[in-house]
């Protein structure tokens, strides 16, 4: 994909979902889309007309230190041949205490074991998922989710 | 559907006489006959190790970059020579045989062999100590009647096992 | 709902049925279904039960570490998965490997392909109770496994691409042999396996028609790999975002327009034909040349270099060790024998990364259990399972 298509996707994006998130390029064919937790769905929503049809990973990275749990969906297509070029991360920030996040699945029904792992691993809850239950760990699982920076593995 | 039968017939014949002809004449044994036969592995197989202690520099990087933890620094003073190093020791019940120490130690101390039969009557021979990590691995056949053979690919019945 | 599952027994007509967790067909991972006479009206895959905690083990670990260690998903699929970290790698680094470096990498990857996909087929034999066809699929890997062999040294667990190259060059002889193992696959792949197992009759009134996943359907939930080209969609990260040689080879992406299970099985004979023709390319046109990036060559030692001119095999820089890539965000994807796999990488910057993300291709397959065998019979689920090549070893991490 030529540098002109990711920028006039870029272009349209931008216009698309400003002022409410911010977008900008990590590398090329990989953009990024910042936007906060209550907007998410709105921005996904447009993100899914303008013809993303999938996601591909929900990322959660824990940062104890500044207290935030950052959640990226990658996302791409593949209906559209020019936008599966592209991977679109649409990145939120929550507080890392209440971890809780609204999900995609409405939007995306592809996110739905790609969070259940999220939450189960990493957390975060994500409201109005379907089955926020666990996936791979044990049922009653209590202790600290394992992805977290404050588990340790023992040396 | 008359043609529908007549074509299930034809392929149900077709793979019937297919496994008939492999059962009477079976031209493929891809099989090792272990242990009677056991096989040389090509030259750069990636087997247990062996060390060379008067090369060794007691740099440690094969422990720093072992993925599974596997390689322990030793002091060790070689009994004839009298020469003194910090020398690897190789736990087999961790090693992945990835081949990273071998790869990046510097002076060639550390080396290949091709035997990779890990399998020892008491669990604490498995933690190989710089002296038996010097005299490497020694395997004795598993049987009297055991030979060794080597692999060839074969267009027609891909591998075949000839006598060494 | 696993709990919950068990507790709601309001409805005495149905029955559940647990399948599993002691290997069922391809690994460890367990069922729940709730079965109606034959019908399966609901059906839950429940995994985990060989979570390696890959993903945290990842974030102990030196960057050149975690080669090893992402092979681990997919033992039977390590290349693939090892050119998929190291593609991340790099791009953090800002390295790029030498051509003849990357034909080697398509060639290992092409020839794990084969193996993972015969692989699979023999457990899809098997689950419709054709033994001979577990057995023969099984064991034709074996010629292409000792070839994988003769280039990396080991069976399955290659490590054999690193940050700027590959670790070994093909050793004398080589494509004599591999074209020998190319002609024995392909006769093997187009007579044998077709008159006894996908032209049988048997296979086909097990398979077609069985299972079906629209291409809507496939697109909405997500699928990767063979089961998605399957159900008509032209997706291939091979052709999308071409990495390692695929932009200078020639081959054409795999696709069925049915989407039932006998369609996911021809994608998978479609691609082992794709993968021989790439394989055959690359033994033509390999290009000479280094196999390391000129950067890591100066860095070994002068014995090491020796030996690297003489027999092919680099040995690698001290440096790997404290291995330090700068800080940022990385997101590779490579096309693996069972779909598209994902990694998403953070580095800060320290000798170990913050946070990686693997996603692999069997798990975003795997809400096909529920969408394809909810409403299939109960002898359909062997069928579909083998069909969906799923491996759960690789879903789990």
């Amino acid at each position: 994909m030529n540098i002109d298509e990711v920028s006039r996707v870029f272009k349209d994006l931008k216009s698309m979902i400003e002022p409410e998130a911010q977008i900008s390029i990590l590398s090329s064919n990989r953009l990024i889309i910042t936007t906060s937790t209550d907007k998410l769905e709105l921005i996904a929503n447009l993100l899914k007309n303008y013809g993303f049809d999938h996601v591909k990973s929900v990322t959660a990275i824990d940062y104890p230190m500044k207290n935030i749990i950052e959640i990226s969906y990658l996302i791409s297509s593949f209906n559209n041949l020019n936008l599966s070029k592209i991977i679109l991360t649409l990145k939120t920030l929550i507080d890392r205490n209440k971890s809780i996040s609204k999900s995609l699945y409405k939007v995306w029904p592809s996110v739905e074991f790609l969070e259940r792992e999220t939450y189960d691993l990493m957390g975060v809850f994500f409201e109005e998922h379907p089955e926020n239950t666990s996936l791979i760990l044990p049922e009653d699982y209590k202790d600290i989710r394992p992805l977290r920076k404050d588990f340790k593995l023992i040396k | 559907m008359i043609i529908k039968i007549i074509n299930n017939f034809y392929h149900h014949i077709r793979a019937i006489l297919i496994g008939l002809k492999y059962l009477l004449s079976p031209g493929i044994r891809i099989t090792l006959k272990y242990p009677d036969e056991l096989p040389i592995l090509p030259e750069n197989y990636r087997g247990m190790l062996k060390l060379n202690n008067e090369l060794c520099i007691s740099c440690g990087l094969c422990s720093q970059i072992c993925p599974a933890g596997a390689i322990n620094l030793k002091l060790f003073e070689h009994e004839q020579t009298k020469q003194v190093g910090r020398h690897p020791e190789v736990d087999y019940k961790r090693c992945i045989f990835c081949g990273f120490c071998i790869d990046i130690c510097p002076s060639k101390a550390l080396e290949l062999t091709r035997i990779h039969d890990a399998a020892f009557y008491v669990e604490d021979e498995l933690y190989y100590e710089v002296n038996r990590l010097i005299i490497g691995p020694k395997i004795d056949p598993p049987c009297m009647r055991s030979k060794y053979v080597i692999s060839e690919i074969d267009e027609v019945r891909g591998i075949v096992y000839r006598n060494a | 709902m696993k709990t919950s599952l068990s507790k709601q027994q309001d409805n005495r007509k149905e029955i559940e049925l647990f399948i599993g967790p002691q290997h069922p067909a391809s690994g460890h991972m367990r069922f729940i279904g709730r079965v109606d006479g034959d019908i399966f009206t609901n059906f839950i895959p429940d995994p985990g039960w060989v979570h390696r905690g890959i993903e945290k083990i990842a974030e102990n670990r030196k960057w050149i570490q975690i080669i090893p260690l992402v092979e681990r998903a997919a033992i039977l699929d390590a290349a693939n998965m090892n050119i998929g970290y190291v593609i991340a790698l790099e791009k953090l680094l800002d390295i790029e490997p030498p051509p003849r470096a990357q034909y080697l990498r398509t060639l290992l990857c092409e020839i794990n392909r084969i193996t993972s996909h015969l692989y699979g087929f023999g457990i899809a034999g098997i689950m419709i109770g054709s033994s001979t066809f577990y057995m023969w699929p099984f064991a034709d890997r074996e010629p292409l496994i000792d070839i994988a062999q003769l280039i990396t040294g080991a069976r399955l667990t290659y490590s054999y691409m690193i940050p700027g190259g590959v670790r070994r060059d093909l050793p004398q002889g080589f494509k004599e042999k591999a074209l020998k193992a190319l002609k024995y696959i392909e006769r093997r792949l187009n007579n044998d396996y077709f008159r006894i197992f996908f032209d049988n009759p048997v296979t086909k009134a097990r398979y077609q028609e069985v299972g079906v996943l629209k291409r809507d359907d496939a697109i909405r939930l997500g699928i990767v790999g063979p089961n998605l080209r399957a159900s008509n969609v032209k997706y291939d990260v091979r052709k999308v975002e071409p990495y390692a040689a695929y932009p200078e080879l020639e081959f054409d992406i795999a696709y069925e327009k049915e989407g039932d299970c006998y369609a996911r099985l021809l994608v998978r004979v479609e691609e082992i034909r794709q993968s021989i023709k790439i394989i055959r390319q690359i033994l033509d046109a390999l290009p000479q040349g280094p196999i390391i990036h000129k950067k890591y060559e100066k860095l070994v030692s002068l014995r090491k270099l020796e030996e690297y001119q003489k027999t092919g095999i680099f040995g690698l820089p001290a440096i790997f060790t404290v291995l330090r890539p700068p800080a940022g965000e990385v997101i590779s994807r490579v096309e693996a024998a069972r779909g598209e796999l994902i990694f998403h990488i953070i580095s800060t910057g320290e000798l170990r990364p913050y946070r990686l993300r693997m996603v692999t291709p069997s798990f975003r397959n795997i809400v096909l259990f529920r969408e394809l065998i909810s409403g299939a019979r109960v002898m359909d689920f062997p069928a579909i399972y083998g069909s969906i090549d799923y491996f759960p070893p690789e879903s789990d991490r």
